[in-house]
């Protein structure tokens, strides 16, 4: 009897530590609701950036046009209150740039004259073409 | 940048132009990819491209028409963008996929004038000017057809669409198409809805148009870029020590504006920065370095707050002399800006005097020559500031790099864990920043108070990665702020 009680405590043993195991793989530790009071207690990844804004590439393919047109690429917020890029630009240049995104902005909207597209910010790069959903007429 | 623009002189005075004037092309399908042409304003009616072999005429894409079902022109056509048409003829190639399985089959040539009042294509009322039809037996090989642009069109000064319908009745036999020409100047514009080149109004004769223009009449500058919309800066100034965590002992408020010309070339960074809280002893101050930036792209800097210590030495251009990279002194001194009413600190206490922030309008000049101009992506700027006077203590944001006057030798020493050749910088072993920078305007921390104490998700956003919680220093909802925790400056709340 004693006997069997010891196996029995240590199979209890076992299966909280194996349920503890468990938990610790499905619950990412990112998302623990561990209590810090103070600054100097935050555990964080050594990569983490601390910033709340985020770099974004903008690849923009040129389109070989019949005639030269030049126009004004313009990036912005979806609600239009934040400009991170403007320039002059010809249709049939690819070119590359740069621009910070804060991360509460959710949509970026990519516009050169009526081409317009939106973009989520899920994403760290933009491929900007100037072609439509074709028209199937 | 090379314009290709035609200038126009309006007996008005104002400057206006179109983009460059091309004769129509050929349309032979060869980029592969309708859409290309469609983005080129190009029409397809139920007209796809193909290369099967047996479909070709030349090259290696070819255009096919549906199965014709009846003898609509508007059932399946090709048409060109808006045209200014000159004199010749039409000419293109054509076969069928078979000889027989067909009662008729026809093709018909229209035109359209543009009528403003039509609707979004603008197309007027098609005119029908030519036509030939075939019935069985359908060739197979490549016919060259030729059309006369018909009197009414020819030479215009006003634009017109031509359409050519492929039609028929009986029967699944396709037709293949290729090589169709039209005599004609281009005359749309793809970044317009494909609609006729417009008239660009461009007072100030720079390429831009007026309606993209911030500055219209000003020929040396065209665009305002954002490089931050709104920025809060919060130090801690006891680097290599930390401190409080209160993240107040200099507090600023910025954002940053780049002007930019016709060129795309970088013509003035105007930066606005606004003093809103001292919670120090320290006089510290305030300077922006632009990183990977030789000092020589710029040409002055106006606006800054300089007093005369003994550690300011800048160049001629205004920026600080002995930098690898272009460094702008903001405020020498931040209690020369803001000045304390009384007793510790300004702004860090709820009961104290309210002292109105200051704002410094920064004007920094860049040069627009060729071999030293600068592209808006090439700016990165490194806002920091310097402690109580002392030019070799300086505070950075995490991983971002000190300028040529820090000294190396507080690097690694006390609190701080940085490796400056590895690009960590300005954190302590366990990876906490000695300054926090928020793209909002956001409160600071009343004095003393850690700022966990008042931004409630801020712990749970860094300890995420920033994965959640991104909005812990914005959302004012119950459970995200303590604000009596936090200092308001007047007109934010």
């Amino acid at each position: 009897m004693k006997n069997l009680m010891i196996i029995a405590a240590i199979a209890v043993i076992g299966l909280s530590s194996c349920k503890k195991d468990l938990m610790d793989r499905v619950t990412p530790a990112s998302t623990k609701t561990q209590e810090v009071s103070k600054f100097a207690e935050i555990k964080v990844q050594e990569n983490f950036d601390w910033k709340t804004s985020k770099e974004f590439t903008m690849n923009v393919a040129g389109l070989e046009t019949i005639s030269p047109i030049n126009g004004t690429m313009k990036v912005t917020s979806d609600d239009g209150k934040i400009v991170f890029y403007q320039g002059l630009h010809s249709m049939n240049k690819s070119f590359q740039t740069k621009f910070m995104v804060p991360v509460h902005i959710k949509g970026i909207t990519v516009s050169f004259g009526s081409i317009s597209k939106n973009y989520s910010t899920l994403a760290k790069q933009i491929q900007f073409d100037y072609l439509t959903d074709s028209t199937a007429e | 940048m090379k314009k290709a623009i035609l200038a126009l002189v309006l007996s008005t005075g104002l400057t206006a132009f179109t983009n460059a004037q091309t004769m129509l092309p050929l349309l032979t399908a060869e980029s592969g990819n309708r859409s290309v042409e469609q983005a080129n304003c190009w029409g397809f009616g139920s007209i796809s491209y193909t290369n099967a072999a047996a479909q070709l005429i030349t090259g290696t894409t070819s255009m096919r028409s549906n199965a014709p079902t009846n003898l609509d022109p508007n059932a399946c056509w090709i048409k060109t963008p808006w045209i200014k048409p000159t004199t010749g003829n039409i000419t293109m190639k054509i076969k069928f996929e078979a000889t027989a399985s067909a009662s008729t089959r026809r093709i018909i040539l229209s035109y359209s004038p543009y009528d403003a009042a039509a609707g979004s294509s603008k197309e007027g009322t098609y005119v029908r000017f030519d036509s030939i039809q075939y019935t069985p037996l359908l060739p197979t090989t490549a016919q060259s057809l030729t059309f006369a642009l018909p009197t009414a069109i020819r030479n215009s000064t006003t634009p017109y669409k031509v359409r050519i319908s492929f039609v028929g009745t009986g029967g699944t036999t396709r037709y293949n198409i290729d090589d169709v020409m039209i005599p004609a100047i281009y005359w749309s514009d793809p970044s317009n809805s494909c609609l006729p080149l417009p008239t660009i109004v461009d007072k100030d004769k720079d390429g831009v148009a007026d309606a993209d223009d911030a500055y219209p009449e000003d020929g040396a500058r065209a665009y305002n870029t954002d490089l931050v919309k709104e920025a809060t800066l919060m130090f801690e100034d006891l680097w290599p020590n930390t401190g409080d965590y209160d993240f107040n002992d200099l507090v600023t408020k910025y954002n940053a504006i780049a002007v930019t010309n016709a060129d795309n070339n970088v013509v003035e960074v105007l930066l606005n920065v606004e003093l809103r809280a001292i919670g120090a002893s320290f006089n510290n101050g305030f300077l922006m370095q632009f990183d990977n930036l030789e000092s020589k792209r710029i040409t002055s800097v106006k606006g800054n707050s300089l007093s005369k210590t003994e550690w300011v030495n800048l160049s001629d251009n205004g920026t600080e002399n002995d930098q690898k990279y272009a460094n702008i002194l903001i405020f020498t001194e931040a209690f020369k800006v803001l000045t304390s009413i009384g007793g510790s600190g300004v702004n860090v206490y709820p009961d104290a005097p309210y002292v109105t922030p200051e704002t410094l309008k920064i004007v920094i000049s860049f040069d627009t020559n060729k071999d030293n101009s600068t592209n808006v992506k090439e700016l990165a700027l490194n806002p920091y500031i310097i402690v109580n006077q002392n030019r070799e203590i300086e505070v950075h944001l995490a991983d971002y790099m000190p300028s040529s006057k820090a000294t190396p030798k507080l690097f690694g020493t006390s609190k701080d864990d940085s490796n400056v050749e590895k690009g960590r910088t300005y954190r302590t072993s366990s990876n906490l920043p000695f300054a926090l920078q928020i793209e909002k305007t956001a409160p600071h921390m009343v004095e003393k108070q850690d700022i966990l104490k008042g931004y409630l998700k801020f712990a749970e956003w860094a300890k995420s990665n920033g994965e959640v919680y991104t909005d812990w220093y914005s959302n004012t909802e119950k459970g995200y702020r303590e604000e009596k925790l936090l200092y308001f400056i007047k007109g934010d709340k």
